[in-house]
Protein backbone atom coordinates (compact mmCIF):
# COMPACT_ATOMS: atom_id res chain seq x y z
CA UNK A 1 0.00 0.00 0.00
CA UNK A 2 2.60 2.62 1.02
CA UNK A 3 5.40 1.07 -0.74
CA UNK A 4 5.81 3.26 -2.49
CA UNK A 5 7.07 6.30 -0.23
CA UNK A 6 11.06 6.69 -0.80
CA UNK A 7 12.88 5.95 2.10
CA UNK A 8 13.57 10.11 2.59
CA UNK A 9 10.27 10.60 3.11
CA UNK A 10 9.59 7.47 5.39
CA UNK A 11 12.28 8.99 7.54
CA UNK A 12 10.53 12.63 7.34
CA UNK A 13 7.39 10.72 8.22
CA UNK A 14 9.45 8.62 11.21
CA UNK A 15 10.64 11.79 12.60
CA UNK A 16 7.86 13.88 12.61
CA UNK A 17 5.90 10.92 14.43
CA UNK A 18 8.55 11.59 17.55
CA UNK A 19 8.47 14.99 16.71
CA UNK A 20 12.16 15.45 15.81
CA UNK A 21 11.89 17.23 12.85
CA UNK A 22 13.23 20.89 12.94
CA UNK A 23 10.31 23.55 12.68
CA UNK A 24 10.33 23.90 8.92
CA UNK A 25 10.60 20.60 8.50
CA UNK A 26 8.00 19.56 9.96
CA UNK A 27 6.24 22.57 8.31
CA UNK A 28 6.67 21.16 4.85
CA UNK A 29 5.62 17.48 5.95
CA UNK A 30 2.14 19.09 7.72
CA UNK A 31 1.60 20.29 4.09
CA UNK A 32 2.53 17.46 2.16
CA UNK A 33 0.54 15.30 4.35
CA UNK A 34 -2.79 17.52 3.93
CA UNK A 35 -1.89 16.51 0.09
CA UNK A 36 -1.01 13.08 -0.18
CA UNK A 37 -3.21 10.42 1.29
CA UNK A 38 -0.61 7.99 0.88
CA UNK A 39 1.94 9.86 3.16
CA UNK A 40 -0.88 10.05 5.47
CA UNK A 41 -1.14 6.80 5.83
CA UNK A 42 2.17 5.44 6.32
CA UNK A 43 2.35 8.09 9.57
CA UNK A 44 -1.16 6.94 10.71
CA UNK A 45 0.30 3.22 10.17
CA UNK A 46 3.14 4.20 12.31
CA UNK A 47 1.35 5.97 15.18
CA UNK A 48 -0.87 2.46 15.08
CA UNK A 49 2.53 0.38 15.71
CA UNK A 50 3.98 2.89 18.08
CA UNK A 51 0.68 2.56 20.36
CA UNK A 52 0.82 -0.90 19.95
CA UNK A 53 4.47 -1.41 20.85
CA UNK A 54 3.73 0.46 23.96
CA UNK A 55 0.90 -1.05 25.24
CA UNK A 56 2.63 -4.45 25.12
CA UNK A 57 2.53 -5.44 28.97
CA UNK A 58 5.98 -4.62 30.56
CA UNK A 59 7.29 -7.86 31.76
CA UNK A 60 8.86 -8.19 35.30
CA UNK A 61 12.12 -9.86 35.74
CA UNK A 62 11.71 -13.40 36.67
CA UNK A 63 14.46 -13.60 39.34
CA UNK A 64 16.32 -11.03 41.15
CA UNK A 65 19.60 -9.60 39.78
CA UNK A 66 21.10 -8.21 42.28
CA UNK A 67 25.10 -9.38 42.72
CA UNK A 68 26.70 -10.88 44.86
CA UNK A 69 30.56 -10.89 46.50
CA UNK A 70 31.19 -13.84 44.25
CA UNK A 71 29.94 -12.59 41.38
CA UNK A 72 31.94 -9.87 41.08
CA UNK A 73 34.95 -11.88 41.90
CA UNK A 74 38.24 -10.01 43.28
CA UNK A 75 37.89 -7.11 41.42
CA UNK A 76 36.91 -4.20 43.59
CA UNK A 77 37.53 -5.60 46.37
CA UNK A 78 40.95 -3.68 47.48
CA UNK A 79 39.13 -0.17 48.21
CA UNK A 80 38.30 -2.22 51.45
CA UNK A 81 41.59 -0.64 52.68
CA UNK A 82 42.34 2.46 50.81
CA UNK A 83 44.23 4.14 53.49
CA UNK A 84 47.24 1.15 53.80
CA UNK A 85 47.80 1.07 50.30
CA UNK A 86 48.25 4.72 50.57
CA UNK A 87 50.55 4.28 53.29
CA UNK A 88 52.57 1.32 51.15
CA UNK A 89 52.92 3.86 48.53
CA UNK A 90 53.92 7.11 50.05
CA UNK A 91 56.37 4.98 52.45
CA UNK A 92 58.13 3.33 49.34
CA UNK A 93 58.54 6.31 47.35
CA UNK A 94 60.36 8.09 50.24
CA UNK A 95 62.39 4.90 50.60
CA UNK A 96 63.30 5.10 46.89
CA UNK A 97 64.24 8.51 47.00
CA UNK A 98 66.37 7.54 50.21
CA UNK A 99 68.35 5.02 49.17
CA UNK A 100 69.03 7.19 45.75
CA UNK A 101 70.16 10.27 48.06
CA UNK A 102 72.15 8.00 49.97
CA UNK A 103 73.87 6.24 46.76
CA UNK A 104 74.43 10.27 45.66
CA UNK A 105 75.72 10.74 49.07
CA UNK A 106 78.43 7.78 49.08
CA UNK A 107 79.73 8.72 45.76
CA UNK A 108 80.40 12.05 46.83
CA UNK A 109 81.43 12.73 50.01
CA UNK A 110 84.23 10.27 50.33
CA UNK A 111 85.54 11.08 46.68
CA UNK A 112 85.28 14.73 46.40
CA UNK A 113 86.67 15.40 49.67
CA UNK A 114 90.41 13.95 49.53
CA UNK A 115 90.59 14.56 45.90
CA UNK A 116 89.95 18.64 46.65
CA UNK A 117 91.88 18.81 49.44
CA UNK A 118 95.35 17.23 48.07
CA UNK A 119 93.92 19.59 44.79
CA UNK A 120 94.18 22.96 47.23
CA UNK A 121 97.45 21.51 49.09
CA UNK A 122 99.21 20.69 45.72
CA UNK A 123 97.83 24.42 44.12
CA UNK A 124 98.37 26.44 47.55
CA UNK A 125 101.69 25.04 48.95
CA UNK A 126 104.12 26.20 46.02
CA UNK A 127 103.16 29.65 45.76
CA UNK A 128 103.11 30.40 49.37
CA UNK A 129 106.35 28.93 49.67
CA UNK A 130 105.78 26.31 52.32
CA UNK A 131 107.16 23.56 50.23
CA UNK A 132 110.49 25.14 50.01
CA UNK A 133 110.77 25.86 53.23
CA UNK A 134 109.90 22.22 54.19
CA UNK A 135 112.22 20.73 52.06
CA UNK A 136 114.81 22.37 53.68
CA UNK A 137 113.60 20.76 57.27
CA UNK A 138 113.21 17.56 55.97
CA UNK A 139 114.84 17.10 52.79
CA UNK A 140 116.23 13.13 53.39
CA UNK A 141 113.64 11.26 52.49
CA UNK A 142 110.89 10.31 50.02
CA UNK A 143 108.47 10.29 53.16
CA UNK A 144 109.56 14.04 53.32
CA UNK A 145 107.85 14.59 49.66
CA UNK A 146 105.03 12.80 51.36
CA UNK A 147 105.16 14.92 53.98
CA UNK A 148 105.10 17.88 51.63
CA UNK A 149 101.95 17.54 50.93
CA UNK A 150 100.19 17.76 53.82
CA UNK A 151 102.81 19.67 55.82
CA UNK A 152 100.28 22.80 55.70
CA UNK A 153 97.18 20.65 57.38
CA UNK A 154 99.79 18.95 60.23
CA UNK A 155 100.84 22.61 60.59
CA UNK A 156 97.23 23.84 61.05
CA UNK A 157 96.61 20.94 63.56
CA UNK A 158 99.87 21.65 65.59
CA UNK A 159 99.77 24.60 67.64
CA UNK A 160 102.33 27.20 67.00
CA UNK A 161 104.06 26.42 70.69
CA UNK A 162 104.69 22.78 70.05
CA UNK A 163 106.11 23.33 66.81
CA UNK A 164 108.72 25.81 67.85
CA UNK A 165 109.64 24.07 70.87
CA UNK A 166 108.95 20.57 69.96
CA UNK A 167 106.96 19.80 73.17
CA UNK A 168 104.55 16.81 72.73
CA UNK A 169 101.44 17.57 70.44
CA UNK A 170 98.21 17.63 72.23
CA UNK A 171 95.85 15.26 72.11
CA UNK A 172 92.96 15.35 69.55
CA UNK A 173 96.09 16.54 66.92
CA UNK A 174 95.91 14.31 64.55
CA UNK A 175 98.40 11.64 64.93
CA UNK A 176 99.24 10.98 61.10
CA UNK A 177 99.85 14.78 60.44
CA UNK A 178 101.96 15.73 63.87
CA UNK A 179 104.46 12.16 63.21
CA UNK A 180 105.05 13.11 59.60
CA UNK A 181 105.71 16.36 60.34
CA UNK A 182 107.55 16.11 63.72
CA UNK A 183 110.43 14.84 62.86
CA UNK A 184 112.20 18.02 62.01
CA UNK A 185 111.43 19.17 65.31
CA UNK A 186 110.58 16.61 67.52
CA UNK A 187 112.58 14.71 70.24
CA UNK A 188 114.55 12.63 67.16
CA UNK A 189 116.74 15.55 66.58
CA UNK A 190 117.57 16.37 69.87
CA UNK A 191 120.02 18.35 69.09
CA UNK A 192 118.46 21.00 67.81
CA UNK A 193 116.06 21.45 70.67
CA UNK A 194 115.77 25.03 69.93
CA UNK A 195 114.49 25.59 66.11
CA UNK A 196 116.48 28.14 64.02
CA UNK A 197 114.91 31.27 62.82
CA UNK A 198 114.49 29.49 59.22
CA UNK A 199 112.61 26.64 60.54
CA UNK A 200 110.07 29.02 62.46
CA UNK A 201 109.92 31.12 59.40
CA UNK A 202 109.55 27.98 57.41
CA UNK A 203 106.53 26.91 59.77
CA UNK A 204 104.78 29.96 60.14
CA UNK A 205 105.05 30.98 56.02
CA UNK A 206 103.22 28.06 55.27
CA UNK A 207 101.13 28.74 58.10
CA UNK A 208 99.81 31.34 56.99
CA UNK A 209 99.80 30.82 53.66
CA UNK A 210 97.74 27.94 53.93
CA UNK A 211 95.27 29.69 56.18
CA UNK A 212 91.98 29.38 53.16
CA UNK A 213 93.00 25.56 52.85
CA UNK A 214 92.56 24.74 56.44
CA UNK A 215 89.37 26.14 56.40
CA UNK A 216 88.27 24.20 53.65
CA UNK A 217 89.83 21.50 55.47
CA UNK A 218 88.10 22.49 58.82
CA UNK A 219 85.07 22.20 57.10
CA UNK A 220 85.72 19.19 55.48
CA UNK A 221 86.41 17.86 58.83
CA UNK A 222 82.79 18.95 60.16
CA UNK A 223 81.00 18.26 57.28
CA UNK A 224 82.32 14.31 57.34
CA UNK A 225 80.71 14.72 60.83
CA UNK A 226 77.14 16.17 59.75
CA UNK A 227 77.60 13.49 56.71
CA UNK A 228 77.79 10.95 59.55
CA UNK A 229 74.91 12.06 61.79
CA UNK A 230 72.80 12.43 58.32
CA UNK A 231 74.04 9.19 57.16
CA UNK A 232 73.00 7.58 60.39
CA UNK A 233 69.75 9.43 60.00
CA UNK A 234 68.97 8.36 56.68
CA UNK A 235 69.68 4.88 57.40
CA UNK A 236 67.57 5.16 60.67
CA UNK A 237 64.68 6.67 58.37
CA UNK A 238 65.46 4.05 56.11
CA UNK A 239 65.01 1.38 58.05
CA UNK A 240 61.74 2.71 59.70
CA UNK A 241 60.41 3.01 55.90
CA UNK A 242 61.11 -0.59 55.17
CA UNK A 243 59.42 -1.64 58.49
CA UNK A 244 56.64 0.56 57.20
CA UNK A 245 56.41 -1.52 54.05
CA UNK A 246 56.94 -4.63 54.89
CA UNK A 247 54.75 -3.99 58.02
CA UNK A 248 52.22 -2.59 55.39
CA UNK A 249 52.33 -5.12 52.65
CA UNK A 250 51.88 -8.20 54.86
CA UNK A 251 48.94 -6.37 56.61
CA UNK A 252 47.70 -5.68 53.38
CA UNK A 253 48.11 -9.64 52.30
CA UNK A 254 46.40 -10.85 55.01
CA UNK A 255 43.31 -9.06 55.05
CA UNK A 256 43.09 -10.19 51.20
CA UNK A 257 43.92 -13.64 52.22
CA UNK A 258 40.98 -13.54 54.96
CA UNK A 259 38.27 -11.78 52.89
CA UNK B 1 23.09 5.84 45.76
CA UNK B 2 24.60 5.99 42.53
CA UNK B 3 27.75 7.84 43.80
CA UNK B 4 28.14 5.33 46.78
CA UNK B 5 28.13 2.04 44.48
CA UNK B 6 30.87 3.82 42.25
CA UNK B 7 32.89 4.14 45.32
CA UNK B 8 32.24 0.01 45.52
CA UNK B 9 29.51 -0.33 48.28
CA UNK B 10 27.82 -3.38 46.78
CA UNK B 11 24.01 -2.53 48.81
CA UNK B 12 24.32 0.61 47.07
CA UNK B 13 24.43 -0.71 43.56
CA UNK B 14 22.36 -3.60 44.26
CA UNK B 15 19.13 -1.24 45.14
CA UNK B 16 19.84 0.20 41.53
CA UNK B 17 19.51 -3.27 40.72
CA UNK B 18 16.28 -3.67 42.02
CA UNK B 19 15.19 -0.50 40.55
CA UNK B 20 16.24 -0.78 37.06
CA UNK B 21 16.13 -4.80 36.53
CA UNK B 22 12.80 -4.87 34.89
CA UNK B 23 13.50 -2.95 32.48
CA UNK B 24 16.65 -4.35 31.79
CA UNK B 25 14.92 -7.60 31.45
CA UNK B 26 12.23 -5.86 29.11
CA UNK B 27 15.27 -5.00 26.75
CA UNK B 28 17.15 -8.19 26.83
CA UNK B 29 14.33 -10.14 26.24
CA UNK B 30 12.54 -7.92 23.60
CA UNK B 31 16.26 -8.59 21.85
CA UNK B 32 16.95 -12.05 22.21
CA UNK B 33 13.50 -13.26 22.61
CA UNK B 34 13.79 -16.22 24.96
CA UNK B 35 13.96 -15.63 28.72
CA UNK B 36 16.63 -17.92 29.93
CA UNK B 37 19.27 -16.10 27.71
CA UNK B 38 17.38 -12.82 27.69
CA UNK B 39 17.73 -13.52 31.81
CA UNK B 40 21.29 -14.94 31.95
CA UNK B 41 22.46 -11.24 29.68
CA UNK B 42 20.58 -9.19 32.13
CA UNK B 43 23.08 -10.80 34.60
CA UNK B 44 26.15 -10.08 32.48
CA UNK B 45 24.78 -6.47 32.34
CA UNK B 46 24.74 -6.07 35.95
CA UNK B 47 27.93 -7.33 36.85
CA UNK B 48 29.49 -5.59 33.69
CA UNK B 49 27.97 -2.98 35.28
CA UNK B 50 29.45 -2.84 38.38
CA UNK B 51 33.18 -3.63 37.53
CA UNK B 52 32.71 -1.17 34.78
CA UNK B 53 30.91 2.07 37.28
CA UNK B 54 33.94 3.89 37.17
CA UNK B 55 33.77 4.61 33.75
CA UNK B 56 30.41 6.31 33.99
CA UNK B 57 30.91 10.09 33.30
CA UNK B 58 27.15 11.15 34.39
CA UNK B 59 24.76 11.29 32.15
CA UNK B 60 21.71 9.41 31.86
CA UNK B 61 22.65 6.60 34.24
CA UNK B 62 19.57 4.50 32.40
CA UNK B 63 21.14 4.89 29.16
CA UNK B 64 24.76 3.83 30.15
CA UNK B 65 23.10 0.69 32.19
CA UNK B 66 20.84 0.05 28.96
CA UNK B 67 24.30 0.17 26.31
CA UNK B 68 25.92 -2.24 28.53
CA UNK B 69 22.87 -4.60 28.39
CA UNK B 70 22.23 -4.06 24.34
CA UNK B 71 26.31 -5.00 24.38
CA UNK B 72 25.10 -8.19 26.37
CA UNK B 73 22.55 -8.81 24.13
CA UNK B 74 24.95 -8.46 21.01
CA UNK B 75 27.49 -10.90 22.13
CA UNK B 76 24.77 -13.27 22.97
CA UNK B 77 23.41 -12.71 19.53
CA UNK B 78 27.31 -13.12 17.98
CA UNK B 79 27.61 -16.39 20.31
CA UNK B 80 24.79 -18.08 18.62
CA UNK B 81 25.66 -17.33 15.17
CA UNK B 82 29.09 -19.20 15.63
CA UNK B 83 27.47 -22.03 17.69
CA UNK B 84 23.88 -22.24 16.51
CA UNK B 85 20.80 -24.38 17.86
CA UNK B 86 18.21 -26.14 16.93
CA UNK B 87 15.48 -25.50 19.67
CA UNK B 88 13.44 -28.17 20.82
CA UNK B 89 10.31 -27.29 19.93
CA UNK B 90 7.37 -29.12 21.74
CA UNK B 91 5.05 -31.85 19.43
CA UNK B 92 2.01 -33.23 19.68
CA UNK B 93 1.21 -36.94 20.07
CA UNK B 94 1.12 -36.99 15.91
CA UNK B 95 4.53 -35.13 16.33
CA UNK B 96 3.56 -31.92 14.83
CA UNK B 97 4.73 -28.89 16.55
CA UNK B 98 2.72 -27.37 19.02
CA UNK B 99 2.22 -23.43 18.30
CA UNK B 100 1.28 -22.62 21.75
CA UNK B 101 2.32 -25.05 24.64
CA UNK B 102 0.53 -25.59 27.42
CA UNK B 103 3.54 -25.47 29.33
CA UNK B 104 5.14 -21.92 28.92
CA UNK B 105 1.24 -20.52 29.01
CA UNK B 106 0.18 -18.55 32.12
CA UNK B 107 -2.52 -20.46 33.36
CA UNK B 108 -3.41 -17.42 35.33
CA UNK B 109 -4.71 -15.87 32.31
CA UNK B 110 -7.28 -17.97 30.33
CA UNK B 111 -9.96 -15.55 28.61
CA UNK B 112 -9.56 -15.00 25.17
CA UNK B 113 -8.39 -11.82 25.30
CA UNK B 114 -5.65 -12.97 27.42
CA UNK B 115 -4.76 -15.13 25.08
CA UNK B 116 -5.10 -12.99 21.74
CA UNK B 117 -2.98 -10.19 23.92
CA UNK B 118 -0.40 -13.13 24.28
CA UNK B 119 -0.53 -14.11 20.39
CA UNK B 120 -0.23 -10.24 19.43
CA UNK B 121 2.94 -10.17 22.05
CA UNK B 122 4.01 -13.55 20.34
CA UNK B 123 4.00 -12.05 16.68
CA UNK B 124 5.31 -8.49 17.32
CA UNK B 125 8.26 -10.74 19.11
CA UNK B 126 8.20 -12.86 15.96
CA UNK B 127 8.80 -9.37 13.90
CA UNK B 128 11.63 -7.91 16.03
CA UNK B 129 13.52 -10.81 15.54
CA UNK B 130 13.24 -10.80 11.90
CA UNK B 131 15.14 -7.30 12.72
CA UNK B 132 18.75 -7.02 12.07
CA UNK B 133 20.34 -6.70 15.37
CA UNK B 134 21.10 -3.25 14.82
CA UNK B 135 17.34 -2.37 14.10
CA UNK B 136 16.43 -4.07 16.65
CA UNK B 137 17.66 -2.36 19.18
CA UNK B 138 16.87 1.01 18.35
CA UNK B 139 13.31 0.02 17.75
CA UNK B 140 12.90 -1.82 21.32
CA UNK B 141 14.47 1.01 22.78
CA UNK B 142 12.33 4.11 20.99
CA UNK B 143 8.87 2.25 20.74
CA UNK B 144 9.31 -0.10 23.53
CA UNK B 145 11.57 0.81 26.14
CA UNK B 146 9.62 4.83 25.59
CA UNK B 147 13.47 6.33 25.02
CA UNK B 148 14.19 9.77 23.60
CA UNK B 149 16.76 9.38 20.63
CA UNK B 150 19.30 11.02 22.21
CA UNK B 151 19.21 8.30 25.03
CA UNK B 152 19.00 5.72 22.36
CA UNK B 153 21.99 7.22 20.99
CA UNK B 154 24.06 6.75 24.20
CA UNK B 155 22.60 3.40 24.98
CA UNK B 156 23.60 2.01 21.39
CA UNK B 157 26.94 4.06 21.28
CA UNK B 158 25.75 6.10 17.95
CA UNK B 159 24.81 9.52 16.40
CA UNK B 160 21.47 10.66 16.60
CA UNK B 161 21.24 10.45 13.11
CA UNK B 162 21.64 6.90 13.13
CA UNK B 163 19.23 6.51 15.58
CA UNK B 164 16.74 8.51 12.81
CA UNK B 165 17.48 6.35 9.91
CA UNK B 166 17.95 3.07 11.73
CA UNK B 167 14.49 3.55 13.14
CA UNK B 168 13.30 4.59 9.73
CA UNK B 169 14.33 1.85 8.51
CA UNK B 170 13.04 -0.46 11.21
CA UNK B 171 9.51 0.81 11.36
CA UNK B 172 8.91 0.37 7.74
CA UNK B 173 9.90 -3.55 8.10
CA UNK B 174 7.91 -3.74 11.39
CA UNK B 175 4.87 -2.69 9.66
CA UNK B 176 5.08 -4.49 6.78
CA UNK B 177 5.36 -7.80 9.27
CA UNK B 178 2.82 -7.04 11.48
CA UNK B 179 -0.10 -6.31 8.68
CA UNK B 180 0.29 -10.20 8.88
CA UNK B 181 -0.96 -9.87 12.63
CA UNK B 182 -3.62 -7.42 12.12
CA UNK B 183 -6.50 -9.48 13.09
CA UNK B 184 -4.77 -9.59 16.47
CA UNK B 185 -4.84 -5.89 16.82
CA UNK B 186 -6.77 -4.90 20.07
CA UNK B 187 -10.17 -3.60 18.66
CA UNK B 188 -9.53 0.12 19.33
CA UNK B 189 -6.27 -0.15 16.89
CA UNK B 190 -8.29 -2.29 14.39
CA UNK B 191 -11.15 0.68 14.16
CA UNK B 192 -8.58 2.96 14.20
CA UNK B 193 -6.68 1.40 10.92
CA UNK B 194 -10.27 0.74 9.08
CA UNK B 195 -11.23 3.98 9.80
CA UNK B 196 -7.92 5.19 7.16
CA UNK B 197 -9.04 2.48 5.00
Amino acid sequence: MNSNLSSHDWLKVSAYLDRQLSPRDQAQLEERLQKEPELRSTLDDLRQMQAVLRSQPSLRAPRNFTLTPEMIGVSRRAPAHPALRLVTAFASLLLVVMLVGELINQRAVPASAPAQLQESMALEAPETGGVEALSQISPESDAAGQTLEIAPMAAADMPTAAVETGVELPQGTPAPSAKMVAPPSSAEDSTNSAPSESQVQAFSAPEEAAQPALDRVALEGSASKIFGVERNLWRGLEGFLALIVLVAGVSWLILRWRK
Amino acid sequence: MLHAAQRGDLDAFNRLVLAYQDLVFNLTYRILGESEPAEDAAQVAFISAYRNLGSYRGGSFKAWLLRIATNACYDELRRRQRRPTIPLEPVNEEDEEIESPAWIADTGESPEDSIERQELGQAIQHCLEDLPADFRSVVVLVDIQGLDYSEAAQAIHKPVGTVKSRLARARQRLRDCLRGARELLPSEFRLVEESNQ
